[in-house]
C-alpha cells in the first residue's frame, strides 16, 4: 500500500495521505461494491426495516397501514391456533431433517474420503441430486411416491409391506417432505464441506493411532469426530436454519395439507402475507420467527464451547 | 482529504440510490381523468304518418342506428389500454385484440398475461395496484372471493353510469351471472367466465354400460335417485386388497365442493349474509355431507389425495378409465370429454344430481367478471373493451378457442351445444342455479383454506375422524374466519 504520513501542524495528529493511484483504485472498488450495497439497502435492509414497522400495524398493502402497537404479537400467542400448529410442524420437520441430514452427510463424506476405486465417480453421483432444484425434486418424488402405482410403493408391496400414502397421509406427509429434502441435501454442499473438513485432519494422527492399536471405530471416535467438530457445528447451524425456513417443498407438494399436516411456519407466514393480505400480521410472524432463529443460533454458539474442539488453539 | 470518497459518503450515496429506488416503487398519483362519452345503437320511438283516410299519428318502435359519437371520439383517441388478465388463451385473446383494433384504430391494447393458475395472479395485481401500475381492464373474480376485496379497496369502479350512458342491454346475460358483480347497489363488471359449479356427476358411460345401464336418457328429463347413484358407484369400484383398478367415485373438495354437498338435500353451508356457518345444525346439510363421507371414509370408493398422480385431474382420470364417476360440472365434463384419447376406454356423460325437495338442483354458481380499474384514465374505452370481451362472439370464442367455460349468455348456448352436446345438461342451473354465499368480512382466501384443510380432515379415509367430530371442527374453524374483522 502506498501511504505517506505527514504531521499535522495544529493538532500533532497523524494524517494519512492516499496516493492518486490508490484513490483511483478505491473509487473503482467502491463502484464495484455499489450493486451489492444498493441491493443490501434497497432490497434487504429497507424492506426488512419496513416489515418491522408493518409488524406493529394493520396493513393489507391496498390501504395505508394503521398503527396497532403490539396487537399482531398478542394475536399470534392468544388467537391464532395455527401459530402453534405451524411451530410444532416446523420443529418436528427440523427434528427429522437435521440429525438425519447432518449425520448422513458426515457418514457419506467419511465413506467417500476412503481410498476406494471410483471415488470421484461416487462423489459426483452423490452430489448430483443436490443440483436438482427442490421444486423439480418434489414433483419427481410425488410420482415416485404415488400411493397406487409409484415405484416405491410397488417395491414395498412386492416385499409384503403395506405401503403408506406418503403425501396423501396426514401422518406421513411431513416425513415424506423431510425425505425429499434429505435426498437432495445429504450428498450436496454439506457433504463437500465435511469432505474438506476430513481432508484437513492431519494424516499423521491416524498413523499414530493406528500404531497405537486403535481400530477404525476408535479412530473415528477419538480423532475424526473431535477434529471434525467445528465442521459439524457449522453444518448443524446451517441445517437448523435451513430446516426452520422450510417452505418450498410444502408449498409445491401439498400446500400445507392434507389437513394442515405440512403447514410449516414458513407456509403460515406466506399465507398471511401474500395470500390473505394480512401483511402486518405476516410481518409480525416473520419477525417473531427471525428472533427464534437468532436465539437458537446464539444458544448453539454458546453450547458449542462444550463440544467443539478447535485443533491448534 | 479532498476528492476522497469516504466510506461514509459511499454509504450515504447507496442510501440515496436505494431510497430513490424504493420511492420509485411508490404508488403513482393519478391526477388526470379523460372523459369520453359513448352512445351506440339503440331503439327509439318515432312518429309515423299513415297514408289514406285521415292522418293518424301512432307510436311505433323502430330500430335505428344513431351516429356513434363515442366511436368517433374513440377513433380520435390515441393511447394505450392495458389489459391485465389470467392466462394465455390463444388465439382468443389475439382475436379480441385484433377485432378491437379494427373498431378503434388509434387505441393500442397492451395485453399483460399472468400465469395460468388464476389464484396466483391476484397477489401480483394487488402489488401492481399498490405500485400504481395496474392496467385499465382487470379481473377480480367473485368466485375467487377477490371481487369484494377489490371493490372495498377502490381498485375497481362501479360501471352503472357507463351502462346507463351506453343504454347497454344487460339482459343479454343470464341474470344470475350478471348479478354476481352486484355489490353495494352497484354493478362492478361484465361476466367473463361462469358455470354452475360441480352440480352433476360426470360419468364414464362405458362403465355404466358395463353394468347394464345401456340407455342413458337425456339428463334434463332424467330423474334418478341418490340410492341409484350409490349403487352404480359401488358396482363401478374395482379393487383387490389395497390395489385399486378403478375408483368408483371422487368428490369435489374445497369450498365450492363442500358447499354443494351441503346443498344436496336442501341445506346450506353458511348463511346468505356470510356471517355464520349453518351446516352443522342443519339436518339437510348434514345429510348431504354424510352422503359424501360414507363414500369417501366408510366405503373408500375415492382416491386418497395424490393417488391419481401429480397434476392428474379427475377429468383426465375419468377419460383414462381409472375413475368411473365424480362430482363435477360443465367445465369438468367438457374437459373430460376433450381428454378422452381412446373411445373404447371412456365416453363422457353426465348425471344431474337428483332434484331437491324445492325442485332445484344443488349447485353453486361460479363466475368471473371483467372490470375497469379505478386508476384507468380511459374508463369509457375500457368499458368498450370489456363489452367487446363479453359479447356473443367474445364469449363463444372464450369457450371454443380459449378452452374455458363461460356459459353466461343464453345466446351462446345453442352455438356451444351444437359443438358439444354435453353443454345442454346444464341449462336448468344456468338460469336457476344457487348463488354463492361469500364471507361478509371479505376474507375469502382464509375461508377457502379453512374449508379445504379442515374438510380434508373430515374426509380423511386414511386416518378417519368420526363424522360428528370432523363436522364440529370444520364448523369451528370456518366460523373463526367469519368472525375476523373485515379484510
Amino acid at each position: 500500500m502506498d501511504y505517506t504520513l505527514e504531521s499535522s501542524s495544529a493538532s500533532g495528529r497523524l494524517k494519512r495521505r492516499v496516493s492518486p493511484i490508490v484513490l483511483r483504485e478505491n473509487k473503482y472498488g467502491y463502484l464495484f461494491l455499489m450493486p451489492w450495497l444498493i441491493g443490501f439497502f434497497g432490497l434487504f435492509l429497507g424492506p426488512a426495516l419496513a416489515s418491522l414497522y408493518f409488524s406493529f400495524t394493520r396493513y393489507n398493502v391496498l390501504s395505508p397501514a394503521t398503527w396497532i402497537g403490539p396487537g399482531n404479537y398478542v394475536r399470534m400467542f392468544t388467537q391464532d391456533n395455527l401459530f402453534y400448529t405451524s411451530l410444532v410442524r416446523t420443529l418436528y420437520f427440523t427434528g427429522l431433517s437435521v440429525p438425519l441430514g447432518v449425520l448422513g452427510s458426515m457418514a457419506l463424506a467419511i465413506l467417500l474420503n476412503m481410498e476406494v476405486r471410483g471415488k470421484v465417480l461416487y462423489r459426483t453421483l452423490f452430489f448430483m441430486p443436490s443440483l436438482v432444484p427442490l421444486v423439480s425434486a418434489v414433483v419427481l418424488w410425488l410420482w415416485l411416491l404415488n400411493p397406487d402405482w409409484g415405484i416405491v410403493n410397488n417395491a414395498l408391496r412386492s416385499m409384503g409391506v403395506s405401503p403408506p400414502s406418503w403425501f396423501g397421509d396426514r401422518r406421513w406427509a411431513l416425513p415424506s417432505l423431510a425425505m425429499v429434502g434429505l435426498w437432495g441435501s445429504v450428498g450436496g454442499t454439506r457433504m463437500i464441506i465435511f469432505l474438506a473438513g476430513l481432508q484437513g485432519i492431519p494424516a499423521e494422527m491416524y498413523d499414530a493411532a493406528h500404531i497405537d492399536g486403535a481400530g477404525a471405530w476408535n479412530r473415528i471416535r477419538h480423532i475424526t469426530l473431535p477434529l471434525l467438530s467445528p465442521t459439524i457445528f457449522f453444518n448443524t447451524v446451517l441445517a437448523i436454519i435451513g430446516s426452520l425456513q422450510a417452505f418450498q417443498g410444502a408449498f409445491v407438494a401439498t400446500e400445507g395439507g392434507p389437513a394442515y399436516a405440512t403447514w410449516v411456519f414458513g407456509m403460515h407466514i406466506y399465507k398471511h402475507a401474500f395470500d390473505y393480505w394480512n401483511m402486518g400480521y405476516g410481518s409480525a410472524l416473520a419477525w417473531f420467527f427471525a428472533i427464534v432463529i437468532i436465539a437458537l443460533t446464539i444458544m448453539q454458539q454458546r453450547l458449542s464451547t462444550k463440544w467443539v474442539y478447535y485443533y491448534g488453539e | 482529504m479532498k476528492g476522497t470518497l469516504s466510506r461514509r459518503h459511499l454509504l450515504k450515496a447507496s442510501l440515496f440510490v436505494s431510497g430513490g429506488m424504493l420511492a420509485a416503487c411508490a404508488p403513482k398519483v393519478i391526477t388526470e381523468t379523460v372523459v369520453v362519452e359513448k352512445e351506440v345503437e339503440r331503439i327509439v320511438e318515432v312518429e309515423v304518418e299513415r297514408e289514406g283516410e285521415t292522418i293518424v299519428v301512432e307510436k311505433e318502435v323502430e330500430r335505428i342506428v344513431e351516429v356513434d359519437r363515442a366511436a368517433e371520439r374513440a377513433a380520435e383517441f390515441t393511447g394505450t389500454l392495458v389489459w391485465d388478465t389470467f392466462r394465455a388463451n390463444p388465439p382468443w385473446d389475439q382475436d379480441r385484440l385484433d377485432n378491437f383494433k379494427n373498431l378503434y384504430p388509434n387505441v393500442e391494447v397492451e395485453l399483460r398475461m399472468g400465469v395460468a393458475d388464476q389464484q396466483a395472479n391476484y397477489g401480483r395485481w394487488y402489488a401492481m395496484q399498490a405500485a400504481g401500475d395496474l392496467g385499465d381492464v382487470v379481473q377480480f373474480d367473485p368466485s375467487h372471493f377477490h371481487f369484494w376485496l377489490a371493490a372495498d379497496n377502490n381498485i375497481i369502479i362501479p360501471i352503472d353510469d357507463l351502462i346507463a350512458a351506453d343504454d347497454y342491454d344487460i339482459t343479454q346475460f343470464y341474470d344470475q351471472f350478471f348479478k354476481m358483480s352486484e355489490y353495494q347497489g352497484s354493478i362492478w363488471g361484465l361476466p367473463s367466465w361462469g358455470w354452475s359449479g360441480t352440480d352433476s356427476i360426470v360419468v364414464n358411460e362405458l362403465v355404466l354400460e358395463e353394468m347394464g345401464v345401456t340407455d342413458i336418457p337425456d339428463p334434463q328429463d332424467f330423474e334418478t335417485s341418490w340410492e341409484q347413484i350409490e349403487e352404480w358407484i359401488a358396482k363401478a369400484h374395482i379393487a383387490s386388497g389395497d390395489r385399486v383398478e378403478r375408483y368408483g367415485y371422487q368428490f369435489a373438495g374445497g369450498e365450492a365442493g363442500f358447499t354443494i354437498q351441503s346443498r344436496f338435500f336442501g341445506g346450506d353451508f353458511i348463511n346468505p349474509e356470510g356471517t355464520q356457518t349453518i351446516f352443522q345444525d342443519d339436518e339437510e346439510a348434514l345429510r348431504g355431507l354424510r352422503w359424501t363421507y360414507d363414500k369417501v371414509v366408510d366405503q373408500r370408493f375415492t382416491p386418497v389425495p395424490g393417488a391419481l398422480g401429480e397434476g392428474v385431474s379427475n377429468d383426465v382420470a375419468c377419460a383414462e378409465g381409472r375413475l368411473a364417476m365424480y362430482q363435477g360440472g360443465s367445465l369438468n365434463a367438457i374437459n373430460a370429454d376433450r381428454a378422452v384419447q381412446d373411445p373404447n376406454v371412456a365416453r363422457i356423460g353426465v348425471i344431474l344430481f337428483p332434484r331437491r325437495p324445492d325442485g332445484r338442483i344443488a349447485s353453486q354458481l361460479r363466475g368471473g367478471a371483467w372490470q375497469v380499474s379505478r386508476s384507468s384514465t380511459i374508463p369509457q374505452i375500457a368499458f368498450e373493451f370489456i363489452k367487446h370481451l363479453s359479447s356473443r362472439e367474445g364469449i363463444f370464442g372464450f369457450n371454443m378457442y380459449g378452452g374455458n367455460t363461460s356459459l353466461v349468455r343464453p345466446d351462446v348456448m345453442p352455438l356451444l351445444m351444437a359443438q358439444m352436446p354435453l353443454y345442454r345438461h346444464y341449462l336448468t342451473n344456468l338460469s336457476d342455479g344457487i348463488g354463492i354465499n361469500a364471507p361478509a368480512n371479505s376474507r375469502g382466501r382464509e375461508f377457502t383454506d379453512a374449508i379445504g384443510q379442515n374438510g380434508a380432515a373430515l374426509m380423511d379415509a386414511i386416518s378417519p375422524v368420526p363424522f360428528e367430530e370432523g363436522i364440529s371442527r370444520l364448523a369451528t374453524e370456518v366460523q373463526r374466519v367469519l368472525d375476523e374483522p373485515p379484510a
